[in-house]
């Protein structure tokens, strides 16, 4: 991969810090990471990082720097999840909340948590709402909550990386502040 | 601000949009402050949660994940670029273009139309008049060929 990548485009790939299994290995656990907040599909996350990172290496040459190539892979997740719920092949979000997964595996990882039972229990419950709520937002708004309170991206990151102006992004990320509360309230 | 947050504020506030004024009721307000913050709550630990749960789950290391995505991307590489594809076409569909018209013009009989066809074909027919009316001379009568012999002796001393 390595030698492939140097050939196809050694000046722009070593400047962006390193080469492409140098890309990979920083920037894939984020793109799962919000492809899996995205989609609450494990199995669908990986397809979608999968195909980000192919997009990527082949659209390499097209790359302008006009952002950081960080950005840059966030752009094409964005777009790949988009058009995945737009050509509706995929029912990710309803079919993973039939079967969500166990919280445990990711409770157990949560540095600082000593907490009793009953307290974890209502964590859970919480986290659960509020990824539900996330679940039922308009896609822009539900990139852009993710990217924010998942991505810890600031409005200029992810205006860069949805393609709008910072103040749609912010508008956006108000309502959907805003929708998911309402819904947890109107769940509790 | 005097008055306590309304639901708008709180959004604002869990979006990141804050200002002076906010900040200062908030300091001295510990019902706003604890709505704000339970609110913010709520948000950052489903982060946490999701950052959590997506490091428990990525099943494939980074050199499994590299090699399989290398096995994805090497029969793209074995096929000839866009831009390679036009050399390829070009030949092809020139040859074409002249097999059909080479077959139509023989199809229709079109004739050479440059100047050293059009005399040779001129020359051609010629020649061609000429072996004729030596055939039709030879059918005349027996009594008149050594006439004839005599004449083409002539033609062919000419």
């Amino acid at each position: 991969m390595r030698t492939r990548v140097t050939e196809l485009d050694p000046d722009r790939v070593a400047a962006e810090g390193g080469d492409f299994d140098a890309m990979v290995r920083v920037w894939r656990p984020k793109v799962f990471r919000f492809a899996l907040a995205w989609l609450n599909d494990s199995d669908a996350a990986e397809t979608v990082t999968q195909d980000c990172f192919l997009k990527a290496f082949r659209s390499l040459d097209g790359f302008r720097r006009e952002c950081s190539l960080e950005t840059w892979l966030m752009q094409i997740a964005v777009n790949l999840l988009r058009d995945y719920r737009r050509n509706r092949r995929f029912q990710f979000w309803k079919r993973s909340c039939e079967s969500s997964e166990p919280l445990e595996d990711a409770r157990d990882r949560i540095a600082g948590t000593g907490k009793s039972p009953e307290a974890q229990a209502l964590l859970d419950e919480k986290v659960r709402a509020v990824w539900q709520a996330a679940g039922n937002l308009p896609d822009r708004q539900r990139t852009i909550f993710l990217l924010r309170f998942v991505e810890d991206m600031d409005l200029i990151e992810i205006a860069t990386a949805t393609g709008l102006k910072e103040g749609t992004v912010k508008a956006h990320l108000f309502s959907a502040v805003r929708n998911v509360r309402r819904q947890m309230e109107a769940g509790a | 601000m005097t008055r306590h947050f309304d639901e708008d504020e709180i959004c604002r506030w869990v979006a990141g949009e804050r200002d002076a004024e906010c900040e200062a009721h908030l300091a001295g307000c510990a019902a706003c402050r604890a709505e704000v913050e339970h609110a913010g709550q709520a948000v950052s630990q489903f982060g946490d949660f999701v950052r959590a749960r997506s490091a428990s789950l990525m099943k494939a290391s980074d050199s499994e994940w590299s090699q399989r995505l290398q096995g994805l991307v090497a029969p793209e590489h074995t096929k000839p670029a866009k831009h390679g594809r036009i050399w390829v076409l070009g030949p092809v569909a020139a040859s074409v273009a002249i097999c059909l018209s080479l077959g139509w013009c023989s199809l229709n009989h079109v004739k050479p139309t440059s100047v050293a066809g059009a005399v040779a074909a001129e020359s051609a027919d010629a020649e061609l008049l000429r072996r004729v009316d030596a055939e039709v001379s030879r059918t005349i009568p027996g009594p008149m060929e050594p006439l004839t012999k005599l004449v083409d002796t002539q033609s062919g001393g000419q």
